[in-house]
């Protein structure tokens, strides 16, 4: 079936977003058969990763799901963001978002949106026909505990309010049956005052809510597309992971029988609940199921415990998320490969027969489709007729902390307490650790440098800070600004704990290989990420030509972690550089089904092609290659001999121009 | 009716003041802040508005009728319920950040970078404008502090005009002292 001859019922969307969801915990339930409506979806529809984005943030991953856009764009770049008064911090807002969100788009052409609990989307906008409600509705907090009055502006339009107060669950309302569902082993809820307890309870009250209000929306509603946005299996993991099979060390066993159970009991949880939504909405409805990010459950789980107020709760995602989507236009029992956040507002638009903004930063992943979808395209929504970026700025956290304290200096703002003050100053530091992370992940390092010297001007003794510029300038080639900013830390002590892997970069991209080993042990003995550490080893023996050596690295990697893209690209570089095209291939496709926007993996990709007879799929790899790396001139040489053979020779002619040009700008710089 | 002075600070928001006194609209102030070389004639500000943010709304009825001074960004902290009308004053921003940096240089402190103010201080005037322009039954005066000082009396009649024509144009032109404009750009 195609989706032109589908009618405007038949087109309808239902985008179910669960936080966290990870394949890795899905596919044993799914195997036990205890995620039966997961199961018939994956049937009856297509099944994947989807690769997230850098920070794995959720604010700023739902924000990009929503708008196809990363957040230097999207504007939303924490959970929280500095009070526009200067006084104080709130809520990432919707206030502060930049660009068109879907919510926004479907009006334009006529359809109907409805939103439920989608991060910063508080207060809920207006939109023509369709339904909002804000992630705010289901807050319970110390201040509303009591009253619970539903906080103005959260819902849209304003006469539902009566209807989506009603539909909220309180934490006091949980039962002890829906309690013992998922911590069978805990006891009865509110005996001891265990915050544990407390996490179920509060974490349960916000599923029902939203399952209520979605399900609500579901039956009632008049929608094109119904997006409920479920934030409980991350709390619930954040909470809980540590407690789960295999039973760590750190963990005591009483600790582990209780509590041990209670991330695979929401998934069967959440099961049940997209049971429901599949009985409400039909056959006729595109279901897509989608999560931001996924969650560290195995032997790869950090040290340390994996409450948000652990040191390190956001080292527990998994860099990917799962995408299903069955309906009548898609098809039925296949694997997706290579999607990212970034293509699902695309998609979702494609389904929907709406055009996609082609300054959306992702694509439509048409391989889900039965039959090529027409593909319609505008050049923006964001024009005032659809979204009016009115009081969004671009996000500049330095900039607005430097005024804003310039204001203060002078009178012009009251003088904040210092609580407030540093709060600010907390949220600004992360927002701009956040643009220089979304910098990186897109590749921008110039961009993420500048970033991060900002932040070192509000914060300058913030190790990861500096630990990330090193990294920047290490890859950006200017390895002396590395090695000053690095000389203070060499100095101080023969022993550099945290700074090892940073230090034995540096030395590898410096061609001191022995000295660059000998930092990555330590970095190993320090407790670092040993699959970090290991690539690093990889690709410090693939720098000097040692193939086998680093082959034999990267499979060290891979038998640690499966997923692990960096290291099976490593492997596939190894392998295509000795020669064995074939297994080459085999670990490169892989590699990019896994993490699509790698240039290196398409590049030895299209090379192990080449080698193979491949033309047509080695011209496709090396044009991807071109896209996530521009500055590539074998590449470019590469499509120029692949151009020749298809006679192509004035696509062939611009290409060797281009390769030219490359090398040349790249001996003047020498 | 309210009317209210605002901008970003040291846009002539003080100057806006002095021309609505002088034209006869009683302006609310309490003189915390005395004159300094900074505004030789007053900064015609009510230390209350500092408290805006807090919740400390109670002044609004003294500020009845009268005219009173809130610089951005604690505007959009008044109440939704004050029936109020704005003077907004539009300076460039070179000029304000050279005028905060000289104000800040007497007391021996230093500016923040003229570039990330002038990006910050861009985004702030945008915010500004859409919280205007979206306030429900707010009548909006924009008043450039150059023209001021250029056509003080074109200037002085479009705010009596705004006010209900009820005040004095010709001695609000005359409040206007073209010799405290000490911040223009660097000619380019």
């Amino acid at each position: 079936v195609s989706i032109s001859d589908l009618s405007p019922r038949r087109r309808r969307v239902l985008l179910l977003g669960w936080d966290a969801a990870d394949w890795k915990i899905i596919t044993p339930l799914l195997d036990r058969g205890e995620m039966p409506f997961l199961a018939q979806l994956v049937r009856e529809g297509v099944m994947g990763n989807v690769a997230t984005l850098t920070p794995a943030l959720s604010p700023l991953l739902w924000t990009s799901i929503a708008t196809g856009k990363r957040a230097d764009k999207h504007g939303i770049l924490g959970f929280a963001e500095p009070r526009p008064d200067g006084q104080g911090v709130q809520l990432a807002s919707s206030k502060s978002r930049r660009c068109a969100a879907l919510w926004n788009i479907l009006p334009a052409y006529g359809r109907k949106p409805a939103f439920v609990h989608w991060y910063a989307s508080h207060p809920a906008e207006s939109v023509p026909g369709g339904v909002m409600v804000s992630d705010l509705q289901h807050q319970v907090t110390a201040d509303n505990f009591e009253s619970w009055k539903l906080p103005e502006e959260c819902v849209q339009p304003p006469d539902l309010r009566p209807m989506m107060a009603d539909l909220r669950m309180h934490p006091v309302e949980i039962s002890a049956e829906q309690f013992q569902q998922l911590a069978p082993n805990a006891g009865k809820p509110g005996i001891e005052k265990d915050p544990r307890t407390m996490a179920i309870t509060a974490a349960l009250a916000s599923f029902s809510t939203t399952h209520a209000v979605g399900t609500w929306l579901a039956e009632h509603g008049d929608w094109d597309l119904l997006s409920v946005y479920y934030r409980a299996p991350d709390d619930f993991c954040h909470d809980f992971m540590e407690y789960r099979a295999p039973k760590r060390e750190d963990i005591s066993h009483s600790d582990h029988l209780r509590w041990g159970d209670v991330v695979d009991n929401t998934y069967r949880m959440l099961d049940a609940s997209l049971g429901r939504y599949m009985r409400l909405v039909g056959r006729d409805t595109t279901i897509v199921l989608v999560s931001d990010h996924g969650f560290e459950s195995d032997h790869l789980r950090p040290r340390g415990t994996s409450g948000i107020r652990g040191t390190n709760p956001v080292g527990w995602h998994r860099q990917y998320g799962i995408f299903v989507a069955a309906g009548p236009c898609l098809k039925k029992d296949e694997r997706v490969y290579g999607a990212s956040l970034l293509d699902v507002a695309p998609t979702v638009l494609t389904i929907l027969g709406l055009p996609v903004g082609a300054d959306m930063e992702g694509h439509v992943l048409q391989t889900i489709f039965e039959s090529p979808p027409e593909i319609k395209s505008v050049p923006t929504h964001d024009r005032p007729e659809v979204f009016s970026p009115g009081e969004s700025p671009a996000p500049d956290p330095a900039a607005e902390q430097a005024a804003l304290d310039q204001l203060i200096r002078l009178g012009y703002l009251p003088e904040l307490p210092l609580a407030t003050a540093d709060q600010m100053r907390l949220v600004q530091i992360e927002r701009l650790r956040a643009l220089a992370q979304v910098h990186l992940g897109a590749h921008r390092p110039q961009e993420a440098m500048a970033r991060l010297e900002e932040l070192r001007k509000l914060a300058p003794d913030d190790r990861g800070a500096l630990g990330m510029l090193i990294s920047c300038q290490i890859s950006a080639g200017q390895l002396e600004a590395a090695e000053s900013n690095l000389a203070p830390i060499l100095a101080r002590s023969d022993d550099l704990g945290i700074w090892a892997l940073v230090a034995g970069r540096l030395r590898a991209a410096q061609g001191r290989d022995d000295e660059a080993l000998r930092y990555f042990e330590q970095a190993r003995r320090h407790g670092d990420d040993n699959v970090a550490v290991l690539n690093s080893i990889g690709m410090t023996h693939l720098g000097r030509e040692r193939w086998q050596l680093a082959a034999e690295i990267f499979r060290e990697v891979l038998a640690l972690d499966p997923d692990n893209a960096p290291g099976r690209t490593g492997l596939g570089v190894a392998l295509q550089r000795q020669g064995k095209n074939e297994e080459a291939a085999e670990q490169l496709m892989r590699s990019v089904a896994l993490l699509h926007q790698q240039s290196l993996a398409h590049h030895h990709l299209g090379l192990a092609l080449r080698a193979l007879g491949h033309e047509e799929w080695a011209l496709r790899a090396f044009t991807y290659a071109l896209q996530f790396h521009p500055a590539n001139p074998e590449a470019h040489e590469q499509l120029a001999e692949i151009y020749t053979r298809l006679d192509q020779r004035a696509v062939a002619l611009k290409h060797l121009q281009a390769a030219a040009t490359l090398r040349k700008r790249m001996s003047g710089s020498a | 009716m309210i009317t209210i002075v605002s901008g970003l600070p040291r846009s002539g928001t003080s100057l806006a003041m002095q021309m609505l006194a002088a034209g006869g609209l009683p302006v609310l102030t309490d003189g915390v802040r005395s004159p300094d070389e900074n505004n030789p004639r007053g900064f015609y500000e009510y230390s209350r508005v500092l408290q805006l943010p807090r919740g400390d709304t109670g002044w609004g009825t003294e500020a009845e009728g009268r005219a009173v001074k809130i610089t951005w960004p604690l505007l959009r902290s008044i109440p939704a319920t004050w029936d109020v009308r704005i003077v907004w004053m539009h300076r460039a921003l070179d000029e304000i950040i050279a005028s905060q940096a000289k104000m800040l240089g007497r007391t021996g402190e230093t500016a923040a970078d003229a570039l990330a103010l002038k990006r910050a201080f861009a985004s702030m005037q945008d915010q500004a404008r859409h919280w205007m322009a979206t306030r429900p039954n707010t009548p909006t005066l924009l008043l450039a502090h150059d023209a001021v000082l250029r056509s003080s009396h074109v200037e002085a009649r479009r705010l009596s005009d705004f006010c209900d024509g009820t005040l004095d144009a010709n001695a609000m032109a005359a409040a206007v002292d073209p010799a405290l404009w000490r911040e223009r750009r660097p000619a380019s």
